[in-house]
């Protein structure tokens, strides 16, 4: 013998040593045997194919960052270093990570299915619809349980109250659940709403899978409504969002994308509709103030207050306004009317035409209405209704005829001192007003 | 020949177009350069707008249905 003995430690330290150099980082594809997953948070499996078998450990540290839940028989790819259990001189691999098989799979179809529908055009952004503006009715294809169409029939109710919403119900996971969507999508189609949704809830890869597959994809691109898909969660992109006409990241911002907000509308139009009833307010009182001084009225005082930020009121004040415009113009033209006819009324004019005479000294055109004033043989101008007089006092009845204290003509005598007669003139009342200078002939 | 066309009447403009015909009337107006006669007008025609925005945000009741395979509809229960 040429070589020491070894101890059983030894070796097996050394060949530790060797494994762990040799193959440290490798990737296993293999099936899953016996899977034991104890309290202490570390999983004990095996690895096989058709020939062979390696025992494998992941450690807490890593087995906690497991994304699923090994299974015997399921297919895997495992990463780890290949190492000896020394204690029992067991060959093993320390996995660091492990990963079904399945899931490096379905990327693969993905990628194909998406090359293959981008290449004939479904992903055209030149093809994507304008969602409208204000939809009054909508269809959810969606499944009729879960968090996704409650979450969107939420948001809808709170953003435009009273819309119409159609729920189409389908499958949107499990075999042949694309099958159903596309059905349900063509049924929504069907029913001529403004825009359907369509999507689900958040979940796996595989849970999503329906709409990666070809049929929904298809079903989406002949719908001739706007599609908005509605996938899961911000970060998954499925194949039904590269064809719709608008990807929501959730079903909830999908709701949020669909319908405006009712209550903001109603706030926009409120808000113009007072600036206008301001505007065309304060400009009509100044038209008013410019008709009363050409009225010669006093100028009116304040518009009367009129502003209350009410939307239901817009109506009634817009009729306030119009009714309250008409009538003060009105009562201007009715008070000048009624002016007029009282001063028609009263107008000499009128008053001679009923066969009264104005008695004025001659050359003046104050009436005269006290006899006293006069003397018999008095000069006096009548004007008549058709015609003038001019008159000469005969007799003067100061209380009116047939009373007492008459004054007849004296008969001519001469008075020492005095030259001619002077008729006595009394100074107009002056509180007498003159009505006319000239007599007006009625208008016809 | 260049006709002024009379404006569409307010009942078949959609919600959109009243609404900027509404804002446009109302910069007119506010911009004080109307005369007394066109103000009043504005007015009139804005108050119509404004009526015909209120109805078609105000628009009937919608309900939330299920469709049926038969193609039915019925009420759709949002039970959580």
């Amino acid at each position: 013998m040429g070589q020491e003995a070894l101890s059983v430690s030894e070796v097996l330290r050394q060949v530790k040593t060797m494994l762990e150099d040799r193959f440290e980082g490798v990737w296993i594809a293999g099936e899953l045997g016996n899977v034991t997953r104890p309290r202490s948070g570390h999983v004990y499996l095996t690895i096989k194919d058709d020939h062979a078998a390696i025992k494998g450990v992941m450690f807490r540290y890593a087995a906690q960052r497991l994304s699923f839940e090994p299974k015997e028989g399921e297919q895997v790819l495992a990463f780890g270093t290949l190492t000896l259990y020394e204690p029992r001189g067991d060959f093993q691999v320390r996995l660091t990570r492990l990963v079904p098989q399945g899931l490096g799979k379905l990327q693969q179809r993905f990628e194909k299915l998406r090359a293959q529908l981008e290449a004939e055009g479904l992903f055209d952004p030149s093809r994507k619809r304008p969602l409208p503006t204000m939809p009054r009715r909508l269809a959810l294809v969606t499944s009729p349980t879960g968090a996704a169409v409650h979450d969107m029939l939420r948001v809808l109710g709170r953003r435009w109250p009273g819309l119409d919403v159609t729920v189409v119900p389908t499958r949107v996971q499990g075999k042949g659940a694309e099958l159903e969507i596309a059905a349900a999508l063509d049924r929504a189609d069907d029913l001529g709403v403004d825009l359907i949704l369509c999507g689900r809830g958040g979940g796996s890869l595989e849970d999503l899978w329906a709409f990666n597959e070809e049929a929904t994809a298809r079903a989406i691109f002949r719908c001739r409504t706007p599609v908005v898909s509605a996938v899961g969660h911000e970060v998954d992109t499925t194949i039904a969002d590269l064809v719709a006409d608008l990807r929501a990241p959730t079903p909830s911002a999908a709701a949020e994308l669909a319908v405006p907000e009712k209550a903001e509308l109603s706030r926009r139009v409120t808000g113009v509709g007072e600036r206008l009833l301001r505007a065309a307010h304060t400009h009509l009182a100044r038209g008013r103030q410019r008709l009363d001084r050409a009225a010669g009225s006093r100028v009116l005082r304040h518009p009367f207050a009129m502003l209350e930020p009410k939307a239901q009121r817009l109506d009634e004040l817009a009729a306030r306004l119009q009714r309250a415009t008409r009538t003060r113009a009105e009562r201007h033209r009715e008070r000048l009317q009624a002016l007029a006819a009282r001063l028609e009324a009263v107008g000499p004019q009128r008053v001679l035409a009923r066969g009264f005479s104005l008695l004025t000294r001659p050359g003046e055109s104050v009436p005269v209405r006290r006899a006293a004033e006069f003397e018999p043989g008095d000069a006096l101008e009548a004007r008549l209704g058709e015609g003038a007089l001019e008159c000469q006092v005969v007799a003067v009845h100061p209380q009116g005829l047939g009373q007492g204290g008459v004054k007849r003509q004296k008969k001519k005598k001469a008075r020492r001192g005095t030259a001619a007669k002077k008729s006595k003139k009394k100074a107009p009342d002056p509180a007498q007003k003159t009505l006319f200078e000239n007599p007006q002939k009625e208008t016809p | 020949m260049s006709e002024e066309t009379a404006p569409t009447p307010p009942e078949e403009l959609g919600f959109e177009a009243a609404l900027e015909e509404l804002e446009d009337l109302t910069r007119q107006v506010e911009s004080g350069q109307l005369p007394l006669e066109e103000t009043l007008g504005a007015f009139e025609r804005g108050m119509a707008l404004a009526a015909r925005c209120r109805e078609r945000l105000d628009a009937a009741e919608g309900r939330i249905k299920k469709l049926m395979p038969d193609g039915s509809e019925e009420d759709f229960e949002t039970t959580e």
